[in-house]
């Protein structure tokens, strides 16, 4: 074979190298992928058939994972790494009922906890001291309060059961989740496990005494010391909920709630703040009044319901631990059109309602409200409509009006002095 | 549906069935190898398309068995019988809601006209033996996307056997066409649909014409990419090189233009439709008659929305001001004809992309502002999309230069580049596995 010299301008002689190197490197790389996919990569099965060896590898690069590092000496260290990488992404995708979402989420050190738990009973405190001044309704409220609170929640059907009728949520969580049809679509493996019902436990972490709120509507001043995360939905909203002079925004495209404290978040503050921030850092800049979580969509596919609510439940535990005087706000994960729903086993309806449904449970009504924006922007059998999205599961830019006036119309108000008095009967 | 890893830049094909296929053909004799493309071919159609493999078979057994040189009759059965079939497939897509033409149809079925036409017309001299009529049809580099290429042109010297050196670049053609499709279409694709998802009515003028240049760009490296894969694949299995493409952007017009563009295509309606009408040669009206017929023919052939239609209307108008109009203008001012290039035919292609009328006038109304504003326009939209994809853009726009792709032709025996390109590559196929890995990556919220 002639070697050719570089600068050599007569280009009659080549060195075929291509030909060789591209198969060479392939096998290689996929020998490796192969041979180490139980080792380092975790992976128990690679299908040759369809599945070249290499693309563990490539996937073990996305994860941080260098072939080149994995020398005998540097092996062990480099196997901790994958193993949490990669038990990050496979607790996730597991369907055993270990909801093991934690690696994905950065430890809190536990002197934050304790502080937190501090400013929390601070923050119950602040909170009887107010509703002291509206005796009479105060005492009925906590009858109230107490009988609900032993009774539980209404249960959510069964996980199978897809047959569904409008889930009633205790009275102070708010607006209802929207009824959901059967599409015939739903994929069982996204269900929670058969004998599990998401339970409302909110003790020890949120105010168990104060008064109830209801919905009511605000101007746009109410949200100036808003912050609202969660993922493109939100990110839409940001760039054409004409909030942005008010609200502080979070988010980012496909962000799961599993991931939520550990990426990057875009964020945009009032007066033309712009920047990238992780969500730790955000929730560290200010002290806010409210704080929105609309999240979801994304992880429909992976984990199934009670991963998800568990996650989510220690989110908000979270939230609560940062800013302790601030409103939670689950806003309810927006459905799909009809096109998208009845056509896709995993991103449909029936699961979106599943997922909202449990986590409406987590609500309390005191400082936790489920917000479902759905009924704004779906038709009467809970479908996204079709002319407000060009993609089947985004608003367009022209359809944020609607969500902007939910928002605004559906802000939680505690109840005061000048409600009628058949109002207050209801707490 | 087609899965995508079967598809040239998925997994399946490039690491699985393309070098299983090419292990098989250098196993079988050289003449006995049009009969493995052609098994091989029909085998990965039926993967692809099951439902219309019967289609591709009929159409291949009625033009390879009953064709005769020279003669008008059969000339004319099988011709029409191919455009009939073609017709009929593309009138059940407008009727049958939801249904979609059988892949490549549109691309093989002007391959056996092609054929046929030149057997009557003594181009093509001799009828070939079944195999190797049959391999010319359905040869799976050719199959689902072309390029249309002629049977003579294929054909000529000797076939199906590649030295190191025509394998070589082949090899170097797949690599690259690989590379234009997933780095540089692919992401210029999700711009393109990020726009969509705004909403035409709410994006702003700049973001508009950035859209405009997004899919342009797009539609010419997934294209142009698709036909190096194509060539390099048939290089490698003994065939010449067939140039689809021949930097198009550098062209002195529009009409120049579409003689750089899927220049297969171009060629087929100038040698079987332009020429056998008359052509330029009767005068004016002749001439202006002729070219109708061949952009209606064009635009029909593109798609089954009436915006195809309306872009072969605006084409056709582009060529008659250049050609008849404004031709000593442009003869002065060459410029003119570059400005052409550069800013009405990004435009062409947004009639190209939209399907639905009420949504192209609208962006047309964004691109244009002159009859109002937007609903709801966010001015700041277009930043993010061009932070996204300003290195595709950049290298976009630089690939355009003919210099530099001639550069890297002149130099493609350059031991340095082949690595650069070796890297490249695998990067691209890194794309590819992180974004099927994840099955719901295509939800991507």
């Amino acid at each position: 074979m002639e070697m050719k010299k570089s600068g050599d301008k007569k280009q009659h002689k080549s060195v075929p190298i291509l030909i060789w190197l591209l198969p060479l490197s392939a096998i290689a790389m996929s020998l490796f992928g192969y041979l180490e996919a139980d080792g380092v990569y975790h992976r128990s099965e690679v299908d040759l058939l369809k599945t070249p060896g290499f693309t563990v590898v490539l996937e073990g690069v996305r994860d941080g994972i260098y072939p080149f590092t994995l020398l005998p000496a540097k092996e062990q260290e480099a196997d901790k790494a994958g193993a949490e990488a990669l038990s990050a992404k496979e607790s996730v995708k597991q369907q055993e009922a270990d909801g093991s979402g934690d690696k994905a989420l950065p430890a809190e050190e536990p002197k934050k906890e304790q502080k937190a738990d501090e400013a929390g009973e601070e923050a119950h405190k602040a909170r009887t001291e107010i509703t002291v001044k509206t005796e009479g309704v105060e005492t009925k409220a906590e009858e109230k309060s107490e009988s609900i609170s032993e009774s539980g929640p209404d249960s959510v059907s069964e996980s199978i059961d897809v047959d569904m009728t409008v889930y009633e949520v205790p009275e102070e969580s708010g607006c209802p989740v929207f009824g959901a049809y059967d599409y015939g679509n739903a994929s069982a493996q996204y269900r929670g496990p058969a004998d599990w019902s998401p339970e409302k436990n909110t003790e020890g972490m949120f105010a168990a005494t104060g008064p109830f709120y209801e919905l009511g509507e605000v101007d746009e001043s109410y949200f100036a010391d808003a912050l609202y995360i969660g993922d493109s939905r939100v990110d839409g909203l940001c760039d054409y909920g004409d909030l942005e002079d008010y609200a502080t925004f979070a988010c980012r495209d496909s962000l799961t709630i599993y991931k939520l404290f550990d990426e990057s978040l875009r964020f945009s503050g009032p007066g033309g703040i712009r920047g990238y921030a992780s969500l730790s850092e955000i929730l560290s800049f200010r002290s806010y009044g409210k704080i929105y979580l609309q999240i979801g969509i994304n992880e429909v596919g992976t984990g199934n319901t009670k991963q998800f609510y568990e996650e989510y439940q220690k989110v908000l535990m979270k939230l609560r631990a940062a800013q302790p005087l601030a409103d939670l706000y689950i806003d309810g994960i927006m459905h799909v059109t009809a096109s998208r729903s009845s056509s896709d086993p995993v991103l449909n309806n029936v699961n979106i309602v599943e997922r909202n449904r449990a986590i409406s449970t987590l609500a309390n009504g005191r400082d936790i409200f489920y917000i479902d924006m759905n009924p704004v922007v779906c038709d009467e059998k809970g479908n996204l409509l079709s002319e407000l999205s060009m993609d089947n599961a985004h608003l367009k830019a022209s359809a944020h009006s609607h969500w902007r006036e939910f928002l605004l119309t559906h802000a939680a108000l505690k109840q005061t002095a000048f409600l009628p008095a058949e109002g207050r009967e209801r707490f | 549906m087609t899965e995508s890893s079967l598809l040239f830049s998925g997994i399946v094909f490039l690491f699985r069935l393309l070098p299983a296929f090419i292990i098989i053909y250098l196993l079988t004799p050289q003449r006995y190898r049009s009969i493995s493309m052609f098994f091989g071919s029909l085998i990965y159609y039926a993967a692809i398309e099951p439902h219309f493999v019967w289609i591709l078979l009929l159409l291949v057994m009625l033009n390879a068995l009953l064709a005769a040189p020279r003669s008008r009759w059969r000339m004319l059965l099988l011709v029409s019988l191919d455009v009939a079939l073609l017709a009929a497939a593309k009138i059940r897509c407008v009727t049958a809601q939801g249904a979609a033409l059988p892949v490549g149809i549109s691309f093989y079925v002007f391959k056996m006209i092609s054929f046929q036409a030149d057997l009557y017309t003594g181009r093509l001299e001799q009828k070939p033996s079944f195999f190797q009529a049959a391999e010319y049809f359905v040869m799976f580099p050719q199959l689902l996307q072309g390029p249309i290429a002629g049977y003579g042109e294929l054909y000529s010297g000797n076939t199906h056997k590649a030295g190191i050196r025509e394998a070589e670049e082949g090899v170097s053609l797949l690599m690259t066409g690989v590379c234009m499709k997933v780095l540089l279409a692919d992401q210029l694709g999700l711009m393109w649909e990020q726009i969509r998802r705004i909403g035409y009515e709410s994006i702003s003028t700049p973001l508009a014409w950035l859209g405009a240049y997004g899919y342009s760009f797009r539609l010419y490296y997934d294209f142009w990419g698709y036909s190096l894969m194509a060539a390099g694949m048939l290089m490698i299995f003994g065939f010449p090189y067939v140039e689809n493409f021949r930097h198009p952007y550098a062209a002195r017009g529009v009409a120049d233009f579409y003689r750089r563009w899927h220049i297969t295509l171009g060629r087929f309606f100038r040698d079987y439709v332009y020429i056998p009408l008359g052509g330029s040669r009767n005068g004016v009206a002749r001439a202006v008659r002729n070219l109708f017929v061949v952009w209606l023919l064009t635009g029909l052939w593109h798609g089954q929305s009436i915006n195809f239609l309306i872009w072969a209307a605006v084409l056709l108008a582009l060529i008659l001001w250049e050609k008849f109009i404004a031709y000593t203008l442009l003869q002065k001012f060459p410029i003119l004809g570059r400005l052409h290039v550069w800013i009405l035919i990004p435009v062409t292609w947004v009639i190209f992309a939209i399907h639905d009328p009420v949504l192209l006038k609208c962006y047309m109304t964004r691109l244009f502002p002159f009859f109002g504003n937007g609903i709801n326009v966010n001015p700041q939209d277009w930043r993010k999309p061009l932070e996204g994809c300003g290195v595709e853009l950049a290298v976009s726009v630089a690939l355009l230069v003919p210099a530099v792709s001639g550069f890297a032709c002149r130099h493609k025996d350059n031991v340095i580049l082949k690595l650069v390109l070796f890297a490249l590559f695998w990067f691209a196929i890194y794309r590819v596995v992180i974004s099927s890995s994840n099955p719901f990556m295509y939800l991507n919220f």
